[in-house]
């Protein structure tokens, strides 16, 4: 397609790779400063059908990061706004809505997609996404912002490690900590980044590697961590497949 | 001497990007966050990634862990927000 060209040159997309790309499903997990990021990623990058999960209507002190929105949306829900923007981008992406709070109960749904990119707001529905996706084997995309820091952690299907290995004490979160829309910008970006890599088959650079940038600095620093030995969700998880076998 | 290394909010609270440490577990680490930079800083470090040479504790015997010298131990942020 026209709209393509320019991106069908790079390696990873040629050959292919683009029509991998419109072949694939995305759930976004949050509509706000990461969402509002990712979305556009996503949908610059063709993927093909993106679902979009998020219980919340967008307010005055969001639109500092939330750039698909505008004082005109405030008090819409922003799966609705987020949809609405993603059918005027890409008519030919398509896009499912779930106005809701994701729970255990509902978290099947990502049973129905390729890949999840969590850019939620809280660490307790990261892990619940976290549990969903390692037990379904789909691999998951983490990021969060904290200030003038952000982080990144792709979660690979099949043997770990997973958040839980990362946020093993998963307290509460800082219900308003600092969010700066520049932030939200790179690390939203950088997944939707990460999830174009991982649905072309190319995740050798990030498996286990946990992100971090310095927004002040302009640094990135990585770790690369293991599984935590005995984890109660990725070892369990690479358990049942190895009696699977 | 090993060596400490804080990212993010815990550099600005104790004021250094790296400074040496004589070493014993990662928990007198935090103790020593705690004593000479404060409570703050003892709780930004705690909730931090902590790896020593790029093994996350949680791997190595967690707060337990031992710090020899010439380990490098670094805290990074966790990111809870989007």
């Amino acid at each position: 397609m026209q709209r393509y060209n320019r991106q069908e040159k790079l390696k990873y997309l040629q050959g292919g790779g683009q029509k991998k790309l419109f072949a694939a499903s995305v759930l976004l997990a949050g509509a706000g400063g990461l969402g509002c990021s990712v979305l556009p990623g996503l949908a610059g990058a063709g993927i093909g059908r993106i679902g979009i999960v998020d219980d919340d209507r967008i307010t005055f002190d969001n639109l500092n990061r939330q750039f698909l929105y505008t004082p005109a949306d405030v008090g819409r829900q922003k799966t609705e706004a987020a949809a609405a923007w993603l059918a005027r981008f890409s008519p030919d992406i398509r896009s499912e809505i779930y106005t809701h709070r994701l729970t255990r109960e509902n978290a099947d749904l990502v049973e129905d997609f390729d890949l999840v990119v969590a850019a939620v707001d809280n660490i307790e529905t990261r892990q619940l996404l976290n549990e969903a996706c390692v037990r379904r084997g789909i691999p998951l995309i983490d990021g969060g912002i904290c200030g003038w820091g952000g982080s990144l952690f792709y979660v690979k299907p099949g043997g770990g490690p997973c958040l839980a290995c990362l946020y093993p004490q998963a307290d509460k979160t800082d219900t308003e900590p600092a969010a700066f829309g520049t932030m939200a910008g790179i690390i939203g970006m950088a997944q939707a980044q990460m999830a174009v890599l991982a649905l072309t088959g190319h995740t050798e650079g990030f498996e286990g590697k946990y992100i971090w940038f310095d927004g002040v600095r302009m640094e990135f620093h990585h770790t690369v961590i293991k599984p935590q030995s005995g984890c109660a969700i990725c070892g369990e998880y690479a358990k049942e497949q190895a009696g699977n076998v | 001497m090993a060596y400490l290394k804080y990212y993010g909010e815990l550099r600005e609270l104790t004021g250094a990007e790296q400074e040496t440490y004589p070493g014993d577990d990662i928990k007198e680490c935090l103790k020593h966050i705690k004593t000479v930079y404060g409570k703050e800083a003892y709780a930004e470090a705690k909730r931090s990634l902590i790896t020593v040479n790029g093994k996350g504790i949680l791997n190595t015997g967690n707060y337990r862990t031992r710090i020899q010298d010439q380990d490098e131990i670094r805290f990074l942020p966790l990111c809870g927000g989007g």
